[in-house]
């Protein structure tokens, strides 16, 4: 799936159709049942079969051919996208019945009528446009989950949706369309008390217990007041927080220096903040309003790409005590802290 | 002219830079991990054939060539959207360490373009060639000559050839020590600090050859020559992070320009240059730089009001104004342009 143009329903089913069915294919224990067919199969006939397709020249040498286009070829999807749009109830239709195939071979494969399939679909969040068309790829997630939320509910299949943090911003009930699905977020640990700087020890005790998980003798290595310090430092964010811990240790010379001490694991407190700098001032000025309210502050939908890259970027950071709130990365507070607002809603 | 022992750091990269490279490449052998290395040409050339030396180090850097190239800007773009996308393969087929060298100023569109890649990164550094100021180069002049077209690996400096070819044949009293400069920006945009060294300290040793003639005999230009080339040997030397000889040929510098302004009876140019050598010592460590500072603005200040018309001056003033906002709200020492701090 090209992750960086708009997205609809069609080609959305049918690429997670189609890689199900590669990875049924590809499996001995269930690829080679003879009742069983895949699915680029099915689109292939169905496309011959359009006169749609044929009418907007859609040259197919072969099923590798649709694999590869539709992953690679932006002029391809959008193509398909365009024809198929005259059937979006039967791409709905043939996919479903598809995943019900697939579902029923699998039970067959393992021997088991109860057996229960999970389909995680993937990397949902990274679908984002770039530069003028990001509005478009935004809204066209939007659409997916909302107005066809009721086509995403596959039967006899569980489904798991990656999806982008800003998709119940976008789309808020989006889940209850799909049937009550339940929206999970992966936030940050809360090292921080609800909505407040000030720093909560059951967290800092739950990264320490994260490290303890991976290396046991930690301690060796470093004092629990530069642990804590670096966890305060990440915001709660893991992968900061290992990326963190990591930096420290190329500039240990010999082991005089252990257990490293919280001065001592400054400099790479200096070195992530400058890969987060420089901030424009009107991105600034949006920063100082979250980090105030510790809400998103998203006034109009055009300014979503923005609020995006700060989620992406973790420049912003989403927590979850109770309930969801937001903040400025702690590496980013002193810069935030000391910005002047250049108007009194510049983002506006 | 390159240095004849193995160097300990990459000309023009701090040892912590590359150590963390280093030690990160040796580290981590067997999965997938990105880094992104935000270079200047030169220092990341240095970088690579540094890390050559003591790695299997395979490619080369490509992606940051011709950072103001708008076709290469567009490339790149593109590529980073799609390596962003394709992140998976990296980390099922590429198990080892990638590192994405990308131009200094792409920094803010690798993040944006590959979000996901760089959040998963293994860590980022930047690396900025070294610039030499001219006089009262600003922080805008010091950028252009940052973005001189700088030559690709294998490709030298035209300035560099010139000052070579002078040096080896012509007679050394006919020396145009000036053209010292440029061959001197050249040699550290391209990452080759341990040449701009030699050229400036050639441009030295005659400036002092000169200097040494009897002063009856000496032309008047020779003691500006000896000061100013001693000021491109210390910024070489700051370039480089060798404050004890920048430290040398600064207060040197100095001696020389205060002993013409005492000569000369402070004619304009007197002044000027013992205000750009002011500021010079001022960026010393463990130095009153805030004398040295207030010393300079004096002397610009009565400049600029002496010569109003004179744009140079006006300039001075709000340089060093600048310069005396940025020390009174920072109080740590300067460090190598390439510190990640």
């Amino acid at each position: 799936m090209l992750l960086t143009k708009p997205i609809e329903i069609t080609d959305f089913l049918i690429s997670i159709a189609g890689s199900l069915s590669d990875r049924i294919a590809a499996d001995p224990r269930f690829g080679n049942q003879p009742a069983y067919r895949g699915y680029w199969e099915r689109l292939a006939h169905f496309i011959q079969t359009k006169v749609e397709f044929k009418e907007i020249g859609l040259k197919i040498e072969g099923i590798a051919d649709i694999k590869a286009s539709l992953k690679n070829d932006p002029d391809f999807k959008q193509r398909i996208q365009q024809a198929a749009r005259g059937h979006v109830a039967q791409i709905v239709r043939d996919a479903h019945e598809f995943f019900a195939d697939a579902v029923k071979a699998l039970r067959s494969g393992a021997g088991d009528p109860h057996l229960k399939v999970v389909l995680i679909v993937d990397s949902i969040e990274r679908i984002r446009g770039v530069g003028d068309e990001a509005m478009k790829v935004y809204d066209s997630v939007r659409n997916l989950f909302f107005a066809h939320a009721e086509h995403l509910r596959i039967p006899m299949l569980h489904m798991v949706y990656t999806v982008p943090p800003y998709l119940s911003i976008l789309a808020a009930g989006a889940g209850a369309l799909m049937g009550g699905a339940t929206v999970r977020r992966l936030v940050s640990t809360h090292i921080f008390k609800d909505r407040s700087r000030e720093v909560d020890e059951q967290g800092l005790a739950l990264m320490r217990r994260v490290i303890a998980k991976r290396h046991l003798a930690w301690a060796q290595i470093f004092s629990g007041e530069a642990l804590d310090r670096l966890a305060v430092s990440s915001g709660g964010d893991l992968r900061e927080y290992f990326r963190l811990i990591r930096q420290c240790l190329p500039a240990v010379r010999d082991d005089t220096q252990l257990p490293l001490s919280s001065a001592a694991v400054a400099h790479v407190e200096t070195a992530a903040r400058a890969e987060m700098l420089p901030i424009p001032a009107d991105h600034l000025d949006w920063l100082k309003q979250i980090s105030a309210s510790h809400d998103t502050c998203l006034q109009t939908d055009d300014k979503l790409p923005l609020l995006a890259h700060f989620l992406d970027n973790r420049l912003v950071l989403n927590y979850c005590n109770g309930s969801d709130w937001y903040d400025v990365h702690p590496l980013l507070r002193t810069v935030v802290d000391a910005h002047v607002l250049s108007s009194p809603r510049a983002d506006a | 002219m390159s240095s004849a022992a193995p160097e300990l750091t990459p000309e023009g990269v701090s040892e912590a830079v590359a150590v963390a490279l280093l030690r990160h490449l040796e580290w981590q052998t067997d999965s997938f991990s990105v880094v992104f290395l935000l270079a200047d040409v030169g220092p990341s050339m240095a970088l690579v054939d540094w890390l050559r030396r003591r790695l299997d180090v395979q490619g080369a850097p490509l992606a940051q060539r011709h950072p103001n190239d708008r076709q290469w800007t567009r490339a790149r773009q593109r590529f980073m959207g799609r390596v962003n996308e394709r992140r998976f393969l990296f980390e099922s087929q590429f198990p080892r360490p990638l590192v994405l060298a990308l131009p200094l100023s792409f920094k803010d569109a690798a993040r944006r373009l590959a979000p996901d890649l760089w959040h998963v990164r293994a860590f980022s550094q930047v690396l900025a060639a070294p610039v030499v100021r001219q006089g009262w180069t600003d922080a805008a002049q010091a950028t252009a000559v940052g973005s001189l077209p700088v030559a690709a690996a294998g490709q030298g400096s035209d300035a560099f050839d010139e000052w070579q070819r002078m040096f080896a044949n012509i007679e050394h009293g006919r020396l145009f020590l000036p053209s010292a400069r440029p061959a001197v920006t050249q040699l550290l945009a391209l990452g080759r600090a341990a040449d701009a060294r030699e050229v400036a300290a050639q441009a030295v040793a005659e400036a002092r050859r000169r200097a040494a003639i009897s002063e009856e005999l000496r032309p008047p230009s020779v003691l500006r020559e000896l000061s100013t080339t001693l000021d491109l040997l210390g910024q070489v030397a700051q370039a480089k992070g060798d404050w004890a000889q920048a430290s040398a040929a600064y207060r040197e510098s100095l001696d020389i320009s205060r002993q013409r302004v005492e000569r000369l009876g402070g004619t304009p140019e007197a002044l000027d240059d013992l205000a750009v050598t002011l500021v010079h010592n001022a960026e010393l460590p463990n130095t009153d730089s805030k004398g040295f500072l207030t010393e300079a603005t004096g002397i610009v200040e009565r400049l600029a009001s002496a010569h109003p018309g004179i744009e140079r001056y006006r300039d001075a003033v709000a340089a060093l104004a600048a310069m005396a906002a940025a020390s009174s709200s920072d109080n740590s020492r300067p460090t190598s342009a390439n510190d990640p701090s």
